[in-house]
């Protein structure tokens, strides 16, 4: 049995002007225990709202996302979420505070939360950091901090929303491989977002291409039978990203002239 | 001669050169006590050598008017009246509006239910409320505590509850999906959160109590310094008016310094700007 399955799940919001719009359609998928899904698609096809419902932040207008055989109404401990801004962490938290939040929630004491989260705190690279304030760390460290605080509460899935999104070229190499490993040492399943098709095909182990929005669906689903080192030179990887990109850009270009008509 | 005219000229200029470095360079409280020295330069030149009237009293004569004041008694006797009656509406009223606050920020209910009250009120101010507060309240401390109290209310409410609606919604997520009750969320998300904004209405309400009290002191009250000024106007105190005025403005800039200085010491890690 699948970890996830996104049963005909459909999303739609009323505007202000009474009309009913479609955000996500008919989005069916299956996700296994281990899975690192990445989600592409071009901006505005819906893939942030197919990771709030799977969040539970949302509810589908019709359909069911379940997981381990229960449906998901309500945001929980086992799905852990990064946001792509720095928005989501504490100010007033120190670096390490921030980690154990979510363990601090659950009544775990004083001295065995630290501990927790001074491991995360290490397993993200930022020993040292402990003490300081996110003011006061940079883009890439407050991602790091994110991915620590979820991970420090022992979700079965991390959730990530274009988390390397705001970060420069090369702090996002850095964070990719980072992450890439923690996966393939801890086992978790990671749903991940993003537009990039390089960071789909760097991480996933399967992509899923969505169509173009309003109310996006998804298309097509690649496995990326790749090796474990993925790099842009490889003949296999330049195919990959040739497929993908080409699929995609069949959707921007419908979304272009669909926009153009209207 | 013709060698040291333009010496001589560039001296002044020199001079400013110098003092800008100095005010550029120097840290703490150097160019605070510059700024006031100017003030006080600046006033003894009008009072003494532009207006010259026993109406504008100079620097000194107020000064030494502040001096006779504390030696007698009078001063530390109507500042205390004064601070007695701001601090205690202050803090009555931080208490029942930070709560109010948080509810209108948390819950549209409570916003439709409260907004209709503080929208209108807010805009009747204390020193229209004076005469209101002497006829429920007596001429005693209850009428002035009311005024203080109710001076403060609006602006801590105001900003409490705009502290609450800025809260980014993924800082709500995120403790959603780490497992936080509602409870939870209220207690380690909402309210420190908000604490920043709370700390800025307090701020603007304290300035607003001292606009207040010495209105409601001047039309009600047998002490303070309100009752200084308006005692001063009657028998043509001009030196103890003034002592008065400058009394209030020290006090207001030391409260706001000490709010500041307490919110450094010991809500840093909740303000937005360190």
């Amino acid at each position: 049995m699948p970890l996830i399955e996104f049963k005909s799940v459909e999303k739609s919001y009323t505007a202000r002007s009474g009309q009913t719009a479609s955000a996500v359609r008919d989005f069916n998928l299956d996700l296994d225990g281990g899975e690192f899904f990445c989600l592409l698609g071009p901006s505005g096809c819906g893939k942030t709202t197919v990771l709030a419902m799977l969040a539970g932040f949302e509810q589908p207008s019709d359909g069911e996302i379940v997981l381990d055989g229960s449906v998901i109404e309500r945001p929980s401990r086992d799905r852990g979420v990064v946001f792509q801004g720095d928005d989501s962490l504490y100010p007033w938290l120190t670096a390490i505070e921030n980690i154990e939040f979510g363990l601090r929630l659950n009544n775990i004491s004083k001295v065995e939360r630290r501990k927790m989260a001074q491991e995360y705190l290490q397993l993200v690279g930022l020993r040292g950091q402990q003490d300081k304030y996110p003011s006061e760390l940079s883009g890439g460290m407050k991602q790091r901090i994110q991915i620590a605080r979820a991970l420090a509460n022992r979700p079965k899935m991390l959730l990530m929303d274009e988390p390397f999104g705001a970060l420069d070229a090369q702090t996002r190499g850095i964070m990719q491989h980072e992450l890439r490993e923690i996966w393939r040492s801890s086992g978790i399943s990671v749903f991940f977002i993003t537009h990039d098709i390089d960071e789909a095909l760097v991480l996933g182990t399967r992509v899923g291409i969505m169509t173009a929005g309003p109310g996006g669906t998804l298309k097509e689903v690649v496995t990326v039978e790749l090796d474990e080192q993925r790099v842009r030179t490889d003949r296999n990887y330049s195919l990959f990203y040739e497929r993908i990109h080409s699929s995609i850009r069949e959707e921007v270009q419908r979304a272009t002239m669909a926009q153009e008509v209207a | 001669m013709v060698k040291k005219t333009p010496v001589a000229a560039a001296a002044p200029i020199t001079f400013l050169v110098r003092l800008g470095d100095i005010l550029k360079t120097s840290t703490g409280i150097a160019p605070y006590l510059m700024s006031f020295a100017a003030l006080l330069i600046v006033w003894h030149v009008v009072s003494v050598y532009i207006v010259k009237s026993i109406l504008f009293p100079s620097p000194v004569a107020v000064s030494l008017e502040l001096v006779k004041l504390i030696q007698n008694g009078a001063l530390l006797e109507n500042i205390g009246a004064s601070l007695r009656r701001i601090l205690a509406g202050f803090l009555l009223g931080a208490a029942i509006a930070v709560p109010i606050g948080l509810a209108i920020g948390s819950f549209s209910i409570a916003r439709k239910l409260i907004e209709p009250w503080t929208e209108f009120l807010r805009f009747v101010p204390a020193t229209a409320m004076i005469t209101t507060a002497v006829i429920w309240f007596g001429i005693g401390e209850a009428s002035k505590i009311f005024l203080i109290t109710y001076a403060t209310i609006f602006i801590i409410i105001l900003n409490t509850a705009a502290g609450v609606s800025s809260i980014s919604p993924n800082k709500i997520r995120a403790a959603r999906a780490l497992g936080a009750s509602d409870t939870q969320i209220f207690f380690l998300v909402t309210l420190p959160a908000t604490v920043p904004f709370i700390l800025t209405g307090m701020r603007l309400a304290m300035a607003n109590s001292f606009v207040t009290i010495v209105a409601a002191e001047m039309v009600a009250a047998n002490d303070g310094l309100g009752v200084m000024i308006w005692n001063g106007r009657m028998f043509m105190l001009v030196n103890e008016i003034f002592a008065a005025l400058i009394t209030l403005g020290v006090l207001g800039f030391c409260a706001d310094r000490l709010f500041r200085i307490g919110i450094y010491r010991y809500a840093r890690r909740y303000s937005p700007v360190t």
